[in-house]
C-alpha cells in the first residue's frame, strides 16, 4: 500500500518540479481527511498541482473557478422546472451542482463574495448540503482543493480566520529551483501532462489508507509535545489567540497522516515539526503579529521537544 | 491589562449566606431582637435575587437601607455610644452589604467582613460552643474563598462547583494551618490589655452589688449564671462550711442598707502585701492554710473572692485594711488568680481606734424596740461570746429562713425581729450586726458566696450566683474578727447543702426558671452529662480562655527553660525564614520542578557532552534530529548513534508493544556507548 503512496509521489513529481515536500504534504492532507488550501500567486502551480492530485487520486472532480459574480446555487446546485416528455406536466427537478464530487477544486478561492464562500465552507465542514429543505450527502471522498491568491492582491475577499480553520493545511509552492525552472523550460506542456497523469491509488486504497493514518500511533511523548504547542500559542507566545481544539485535532491528524507518507507506524516529533508550517500558519497568522510564515518558526524555536 | 468585574460565581453565593448567617449567630445576646429579622430578610431577599425573583436594589433603594437601618440602630441602642452599639452598626452594614454584593470583588469584601464579624464576635461570647462554631464558621468562609475563586475559572458559562470539592479544598486548607495556629496560640506574645474596653454595662451584669438592703441577695438567689470557678492547691474540697468567699465588706448603716466605708480605700497592693504572714504561720505550724485558684466571670467591678484572713500574691491585687482583695481595674474580662486563706485560729494585732469606731458606727434612732431588747440581752450574758450564742439562740429558736420574707416597713429590723421574723440571709446578717453593735461589740456584714458545686471529675468548684451569700463578722478582743453566721443558726442546710435543699420545702429555689437544676438531678443521667458538659466547659476556661501571659510563661519555662518570648519570636522568625531559604534553594538548585527519569537524566549527560565539545543544542531540537547532526559530523561513531537513535525512537513513540520491548537500561546502555563513542570520535577529529 505504501508502495502505491510512493508511486503517486513519483508521479507528482513529474509534473511539479522541485517540489517533493510540498507534494508530500498535499498528499499527507487528503490521506488525514482534510482540505487543502494552496496560497501563492497567480502562474506559480497551483491548479496544475490540484490537477496532478485528482488525476493521482483517480478521483471524480470538478473544478469551480471563483469570481466576484458566482452565486450560490453556481456551487451546489439549483432546481430547474422541466415538463416530462409527451405530457403537458412537469415538476422542479434539482441539477446538482460542481460541489457534488469526490474531489472539488475551487480556484482562486478568495475572488468569489463571502456568501459564496461560505456556501462551500459549510459543505466542507458538515459533508452535505441543504437546498431548499431537501439535505443532501456529498459524495465519499469529497476532498475541497482550494487555490487562492495572497490577500493582498487586488480584487480579493480574505477568508475569515473561522472558514480558513476549515482547511487543515495551507500550502504555497513558492518559485522553482534555476534547475527545475530549466527543466520547465525545456520540457513539452506540463499542465497537458497533470491533464494525463494515470490513477496510482484506487478508491479502496484510498479509504484503507485514510483508516491507516487513524491506526498510527501516538506516544505519550509526542502528545506532551503537541500539548505544549498548543499551551504556547495560548498561554506563552503573547498572541492575540491561541489555536483551538480543533486546531490541535488538525496538528495529530497532519502529523500522523506525515509519518504514513514517510513509512513510520508511528509520529516523531520530526512529523510533527514538519506539518506544523502548514498546519498553523494559516490558522495563526492574524493572531500574531509578524506575519504568516514567522509563527510556526517562533513556535518551533520556543517549544521544548523532551521536557 | 484592564480590571474586569467578574460576576459573583453562583456557586459561592450559598456558602456566603451561610457563613453571614454563622458569624452573625454570637452577636445575637448582646443585640437588639430587630437585628434577627434583618438578618433574615437580607439573606432572603438575596436568595430571591439569586433565584432571579428579585431585581437588584438600585441606589435610591440602597440609600433609603442605610437611612433606615442606621436610624434603627441609633433607636435600637437608645443613641448610647458603646463596644456593643458600634459592634451593631458594624454588623447592620454587614449586613446590607450581602444584599448590595453582585461581583466577585463583592464576594471578597463580604468573606473579610464575615472574619472581622466573627473575630468581634468573641467579645461576646467565648463559651466552647461558640469556639467550635468559629471553626465551623472559619471553615464556611474558607469555602466561600474557595468556591469564589474556582467558581472563576471554568470560561464562559458559570461551573458550577459540587459541594464535596469546595469542602474537601477548605478542610484541605483549614487543617494545614492548624499547627500554625497551634504555634501562634501558643507563643504570641499577651499582652496585657492596653485599655480597658467596657464591654457591657455594668447593669447587665448579675452579681454582688456594693451594697445590701435586705432582699437584695434573695434576687440573686434566682439566677444560676457562674460566678466563679475555684481549684485547691490540695486538689480537695475543703469542708462547706468553710467556703465563705468573702467579696465585700459592709461596715456603714444608714438605717436602711449596709455600705462600704472609706476604709476600702485603705490597700496594701501586691507585693507590699503581708505574704509574710502566711509564711509565718506555716513555720509556726498553724494548720489550716488554703491556697486556691479562682477563674471569675467579669463583674464590671474590682473586686475578687477571698477566703477568711486572705491575702494574693499576684501582681495588681491588693488587699484592703478590711481584708478583702480587690483588682487595680474592674474586672471586664475573664480573670484569674490565685490567692489563699486561713482557716486555723490565731491572736492576731489589735482593732485600731478608727477601725474599731468604724465597726460600732449606728444611726442615732430608729428600732427602738430592738435597742431596747439587745440592752436587755446584753444584760442577762454581759460577755461578747455569750451575747452572741443567746443572739443566735434566739434566731434558731422561732425564725425562717424564706426566700420569700415579707415587705418590712421603716424600722425594718424591728418589724423582722418581733413582728415577721421571716426572712433570707441579708435580714438575718444585717439584724445581727446591728444588735451586736447596739451593744458594743464591733462588727460587720460581709457578702460574697458560700459553698459552691463540687465536680469530682476535674476536682473544682463551681460557685454560681445563688450562693450569693450575706454573714457577719465580729471582732473578738484577744481572738480577732469571728465569722458569725445567723443564717446557720437557722437553716443549717442552707451552709451544709447549699441553697437549694435548704429551701426544699418552700420550693422557690429558682422558681422562675423553666428547667429547675433540682429536675436535672433527679434524672442520673441527665446530671451526669451536665456533670460532664461542665467538666469539659471547665477545662476549656482553664486551658484556653485564661491562658495568659502568666501561664505562657510557665509553659515555655517548662518546656524550653526560658520566659523571655522575644526570643521565642526571633527564633520563629528565623525558622519561617529559614524553612522558605531551604525551600528556595532546592528549588533554585533543582531547576523548575519536573520530575526526570533515569534516561532523561541520561540523555541530558550526553547533551552536555555536545555542550562541551562545542555543539549548540536547543531544547526544541528533537533527540532525533540531534543525533542525526552527529551522526554527520562524527561519521566513526555511526554505529553507536543510530543504534541509540533506534532505540530512543522505538522507547519514546512507538506503538506500546514495541516500546515496552525496549528497557530503561537498554536505553541508558546505548547512551553510555554513544558518549563513547562520540569522545573518541572528538579525539580522532582533534588529531
Amino acid at each position: 500500500m505504501t508502495k502505491a503512496v510512493e508511486a503517486a509521489l513519483a508521479q507528482l513529481n513529474t509534473v511539479i518540479l522541485g517540489k517533493e515536500e510540498q507534494l508530500k504534504l498535499s498528499l499527507a492532507c487528503l490521506l488525514a481527511g482534510g482540505h487543502l488550501l494552496i496560497e501563492d500567486l497567480p502562474g506559480m502551480g497551483k491548479t496544475t498541482l490540484s490537477h496532478a492530485l485528482a488525476g493521482v487520486l483517480g478521483l471524480q472532480y470538478n473544478r469551480i473557478q471563483f469570481t466576484s459574480d458566482l452565486l450560490p446555487a453556481d456551487i451546489l446546485g439549483v432546481s430547474i422546472f422541466e415538463k416530462e416528455p409527451g405530457s403537458e406536466l412537469g415538476r422542479f427537478r434539482f441539477h446538482e451542482g460542481p460541489v457534488f464530487s469526490q474531489l472539488l477544486l475551487a480556484d482562486e478561492i478568495n475572488r468569489a463574495t463571502p456568501k459564496s464562500q461560505s456556501a462551500l465552507l459549510e459543505a466542507m465542514e458538515e459533508r452535505q448540503v441543504t437546498v431548499e429543505g431537501e439535505t443532501r450527502q456529498l459524495p465519499d471522498p469529497f476532498f475541497v482543493i482550494a487555490t487562492q491568491n495572497p490577500v493582498n492582491q487586488s480584487g480579493t475577499f480574505p477568508l475569515p480566520e473561522s472558514q480558513l480553520d476549515r482547511f487543515l493545511m495551507r500550502i504555497s509552492l513558492g518559485y522553482p529551483s534555476p534547475a527545475a525552472e530549466r527543466q520547465l523550460l525545456e520540457g513539452n506542456n506540463h499542465r497537458d501532462k497533470a491533464n494525463h497523469l494515470q490513477q496510482q491509488i484506487t478508491p479502496e486504497q484510498l479509504s484503507a489508507l485514510k483508516q491507516h493514518v487513524q491506526q498510527i500511533h501516538a506516544s505519550s511523548s509526542v502528545l506532551d509535545y503537541i500539548q505544549r504547542i498548543i499551551g504556547f500559542t495560548r498561554y506563552d507566545a503573547g498572541y492575540a489567540y491561541g489555536l483551538s481544539p480543533r486546531g490541535a485535532l488538525a496538528l495529530l491528524q497532519a502529523a500522523k497522516a506525515w509519518a504514513l507518507v514517510n513509512q513510520r507506524e508511528h509520529v516523531i516529533p520530526e512529523d510533527v515539526q514538519a506539518v506544523l508550517p502548514a498546519v498553523v500558519d494559516h490558522r495563526l497568522a492574524d493572531a500574531a503579529d509578524g506575519g504568516a510564515s514567522s509563527v510556526s518558526a517562533h513556535i518551533l524555536a520556543n517549544v521544548d521537544v523532551l521536557v | 491589562m484592564k480590571a474586569i468585574e467578574r460576576p459573583l460565581p453562583r456557586s459561592a453565593l450559598l456558602w456566603l449566606l451561610a457563613a453571614g448567617v454563622l458569624v452573625f449567630m454570637p452577636h445575637h445576646s448582646h443585640l437588639p431582637w430587630f437585628f434577627w429579622g434583618m438578618a433574615l430578610i437580607t439573606t432572603g431577599w438575596r436568595w430571591l435575587m439569586h433565584r432571579g425573583q428579585l431585581p437588584y436594589p438600585n441606589a435610591k433603594t440602597k440609600m433609603a437601607a442605610v437611612v433606615l437601618v442606621g436610624g434603627a440602630v441609633v433607636a435600637g441602642f437608645s443613641g448610647h455610644y458603646s463596644l456593643e452599639s458600634a459592634v451593631g452598626f458594624f454588623v447592620a452594614m454587614s449586613l446590607l452589604k450581602t444584599l448590595e454584593m453582585r461581583t466577585q470583588r463583592d464576594g471578597y469584601i463580604v468573606v473579610f467582613l464575615c472574619f472581622f464579624l466573627l473575630a468581634t464576635g468573641f467579645l461576646f461570647e467565648q463559651e466552647l460552643l461558640w469556639g467550635l462554631l468559629g471553626i465551623v464558621a472559619t471553615w464556611v468562609l474558607i469555602g466561600t474563598l474557595v468556591a469564589l475563586q474556582l467558581g472563576q475559572q471554568g470560561t464562559g458559562a458559570a461551573k458550577q462547583l459540587g459541594f464535596a470539592v469546595v469542602s474537601r479544598f477548605a478542610t484541605g486548607i483549614l487543617l494545614i494551618s492548624l499547627p500554625l495556629m497551634l504555634v501562634v496560640y501558643l507563643l504570641f506574645p499577651r499582652f496585657g490589655p492596653l485599655w480597658s474596653i467596657k464591654l457591657q454595662s455594668e447593669q447587665a451584669m448579675t452579681g454582688l452589688s456594693d451594697s445590701m438592703s435586705p432582699g437584695d441577695i434573695a434576687s440573686l438567689s434566682q439566677s444560676d449564671e457562674l460566678a466563679f470557678r475555684a481549684t485547691f492547691e490540695s486538689g480537695q474540697q475543703p469542708p462547706r462550711n468553710q467556703l465563705y468567699w468573702r467579696a465585700l465588706v459592709l461596715d456603714q448603716y444608714d438605717g436602711r442598707s449596709w455600705q462600704r466605708s472609706g476604709s476600702r480605700r485603705n490597700v496594701t497592693w501586691y507585693p507590699e502585701m503581708p505574704e509574710y504572714q502566711v509564711e509565718q504561720l506555716r513555720r509556726a505550724g498553724v494548720e489550716g492554710v488554703t491556697r486556691y485558684e479562682i477563674i471569675q466571670e467579669p463583674t464590671g467591678q474590682n473586686w475578687l473572692f477571698t477566703l477568711r484572713d486572705g491575702g494574693s500574691m499576684e501582681p495588681g491585687i491588693g488587699l484592703t485594711s478590711s481584708g478583702v482583695l480587690v483588682d487595680r481595674r474592674p474586672v471586664f474580662q475573664r480573670k484569674r488568680y490565685r490567692g489563699y486563706g486561713i482557716d486555723g485560729q490565731y491572736a492576731r494585732h489589735q482593732l485600731g481606734y478608727v477601725q474599731r469606731r468604724l465597726n460600732l458606727q449606728l444611726p442615732d434612732d430608729g428600732n427602738p424596740r430592738t435597742r431596747a431588747w439587745a440592752q436587755q440581752l446584753w444584760q442577762q450574758n454581759p460577755t461578747a461570746d455569750v451575747f452572741v450564742q443567746a443572739l443566735l439562740d434566739h434566731f434558731a429558736a422561732s425564725f425562717t429562713y424564706t426566700l420569700k420574707p415579707p415587705v418590712l416597713g421603716d424600722d425594718d429590723i424591728d418589724e423582722f425581729l418581733f413582728d415577721t421574723q421571716r426572712g433570707f440571709c441579708a435580714h438575718f446578717a444585717g439584724a445581727f450586726v446591728y444588735a451586736a453593735r447596739l451593744v458594743g461589740i464591733p462588727a460587720r456584714v460581709v457578702t460574697g458566696y458560700q459553698g459552691g458545686e463540687w465536680n469530682n471529675a476535674e476536682n473544682y468548684l463551681t460557685v454560681r450566683q445563688y450562693d450569693a451569700h450575706g454573714w457577719a463578722e465580729i471582732w473578738l478582743d484577744g481572738v480577732g474578727w469571728v465569722r458569725v453566721d445567723p443564717t446557720a443558726a437557722v437553716a443549717p442546710s442552707r451552709i451544709e447543702l447549699g441553697l437549694e435543699q435548704a429551701l426544699a420545702g418552700e420550693g422557690s429555689f429558682m422558681e422562675n426558671s423553666l428547667i429547675k437544676p433540682g429536675q436535672i438531678r433527679s434524672m442520673p443521667w441527665l446530671n451526669q452529662l451536665r456533670l460532664k458538659l461542665e467538666s469539659v466547659n471547665y477545662l476549656w476556661h482553664r486551658w484556653v480562655l485564661s491562658y495568659d501571659g502568666e501561664r505562657q510563661k510557665s509553659i515555655l519555662r517548662s518546656i524550653f527553660n526560658r520566659t523571655d518570648y522575644l526570643y521565642f519570636i526571633w527564633w520563629i522568625i528565623g525558622a519561617v525564614i529559614a524553612v522558605f531559604v531551604v525551600i528556595a534553594a532546592l528549588m533554585l538548585a533543582k531547576g523548575p520542578a519536573r520530575s526526570r527519569s533515569a534516561e532523561r537524566r541520561g540523555w541530558d549527560t550526553l547533551l552536555a557532552d555536545c555542550e562541551k565539545a562545542g555543539i549548540a543544542v536547543a531544547a526544541s531540537e528533537s533527540p532525533l534530529s540531534v543525533l542525526q547532526r552527529l551522526q554527520r559530523q562524527y561519521s566513526s561513531a555511526r554505529p553507536a548513534l543510530l543504534q541509540l537513535a533506534t532505540l530512543m525512537e522505538q522507547r519514546l513513540y512507538a506503538a506500546p508493544s514495541q516500546a515496552d520491548a525496549v528497557s530503561s537500561k537498554a536505553v541508558l546502555a546505548a547512551i553510555k556507548q554513544a558518549r563513547r563513542a562520540l569522545k573518541r570520535a572528538q579525539k580522532l577529529a582533534r588529531k
